[in-house]
């Protein structure tokens, strides 16, 4: 009739209802002629019924109450809202720890932390008799030592007037601290007494308002003010000095 | 929810779901595992359905991953086992957990996964080739000669079998 031959696979499509119109009419017409395709047509078609008979009730079983996409839907929404919270008390711990961790070591550290320590060491350098003339501006005029001064800071305070209770500004040291220069103005009495006055910018670490601390026989007694902590070392030892630190500290005990 | 289904489309696939599934599985347990995580897997990634095709074959190519994925999953598990020295557990049903133990289902059950499913998909479940080469991401030429190889397959299986004459002809 034709030279028309439908590949097996056309067959198979032709069986499953793949094909347009014009190629299905086509086989419709090859099938008519060639028995041997349509016996072929015939078994593909009862395989597939079979197939569709023998799955058709599968799975016999009723559906589970799991399968439900209510209860599946609702199952998904609690997972996610743990998920959330279980991260969230993730964070909480976490931070919480860094927190506190952090508190405690600043505490810890407040603890053993001596405020302007440096001040103290710099009187026991150089505030001893045989050091005393060591400095880098010796000179007792108190103009002359706050010029020096303020070359190296910005806006220091004045330096302190002791005068009055007999200490005299004889010379000043540049020091070194960790965080820049510091400076000590070494004043003495007539006995040989000596007070350092020390100046210095604030360390990275701590920050503490005015306070005094007793070492060995030396007062340290600091505060802040502007930019620097400035600190007066004196030795609590000898009455001489006593004006001087409640000088300081108004509210100083009398003894 | 920017979904375009509802429970309710869910629940009318659920049986075909679970067909598709028991002739992956061929286990009844399993196969309902495995429509449980296609259905998690589809509601949670509902927003991610943009072509607006046809929900039937977007959750079909779903429960086809995850069941390729969980058996690649299990053949490292067993690789894993049989490091240890155990002998690899026969994952093929026995003759008593067979879900499908009427005769005709037999032979269908000895086919290879794939196959089943492109016979489940194709002469079962009426989709067109393009669907089921979408759902089982394989060109639409490898499912026409697959079809025809899983078809020869099956029909040598059965042909100790008697044609059953109370077979319904269906349309």
């Amino acid at each position: 009739m034709n030279a028309f031959s439908p590949s097996e696979h056309d067959l198979h499509a032709y069986v499953d209802g793949q094909l347009d119109e014009a190629m299905r009419r086509q086989i419709d017409a090859y099938l008519a002629s060639h028995p041997d395709a349509a016996r072929e047509v015939e078994q593909l078609r009862m395989d597939n019924q079979r197939l569709r008979a023998s799955l058709e009730n599968i799975p016999a079983a009723p559906i589970p109450p799991r399968l439900d996409p209510f209860r599946i839907r609702r199952e998904l929404r609690v997972r996610s809202q743990r998920r959330m919270a279980i991260a969230a008390s993730l964070v909480l711990t976490l931070s919480l720890g860094t927190l506190g961790g952090w508190q405690l070591r600043d505490l810890s550290m407040r603890k053993t932390y001596l405020p302007m320590a440096d001040a103290t060491q710099a009187y026991r350098m150089f505030a001893t008799s045989d050091m005393a003339q060591k400095v880098d501006m010796k000179t007792s005029e108190p103009d002359q030592l706050q010029g020096w001064l303020n070359q190296h800071f910005v806006q220091a305070a004045p330096m302190p007037d002791f005068s009055a209770y007999g200490f005299k500004p004889v010379g000043g040291r540049l020091m070194a601290s960790d965080k820049g220069a510091a400076a000590m103005v070494l004043y003495q009495n007539d006995a040989g007494q000596a007070i350092v006055y020390y100046v210095r910018p604030p360390g990275e670490l701590f920050n503490f308002g005015a306070g005094n601390r007793q070492d060995g026989n030396l007062l340290t007694q600091y505060w802040r003010q502007g930019r620097y902590f400035y600190a007066v070392v004196s030795p609590s030892d000898t009455p001489s000095t006593l004006p001087v630190q409640r000088a300081i500290e108004p509210n100083r005990p009398q003894s | 929810m920017s979904q375009d289904f509802s429970d309710d489309d869910l629940r009318e696939l659920l049986p075909r779901l679970r067909r598709f599934a028991l002739s992956l599985t061929r286990h009844e347990n399993s196969a309902d595992d495995l429509v449980q995580s296609c259905l998690e897997r589809a509601l949670s990634r509902a927003d991610r359905r943009h072509d607006g095709g046809d929900l039937r074959a977007w959750m079909f190519q779903i429960m086809y991953r995850q069941f390729l994925d969980g058996q690649r999953r299990a053949k490292r598990y067993a690789g894993l086992l049989s490091l240890f020295g155990r002998t690899e557990e026969d994952l093929a049903p026995s003759a008593e957990d067979v879900a499908m133990s009427r005769s005709a289902l037999q032979d269908f059950s000895k086919l290879p996964a794939e196959q089943r499913a492109l016979l489940l998909l194709v002469s079962v479940e009426g989709l067109s080739y393009q669907e089921v080469a979408d759902t089982m991401d394989i060109p639409i030429g490898t499912v026409m000669s697959r079809l025809s190889r899983a078809r020869k397959a099956l029909r040598a299986l059965n042909d100790g079998l008697p044609a059953n004459p109370s077979l319904r002809i269906l349309k």
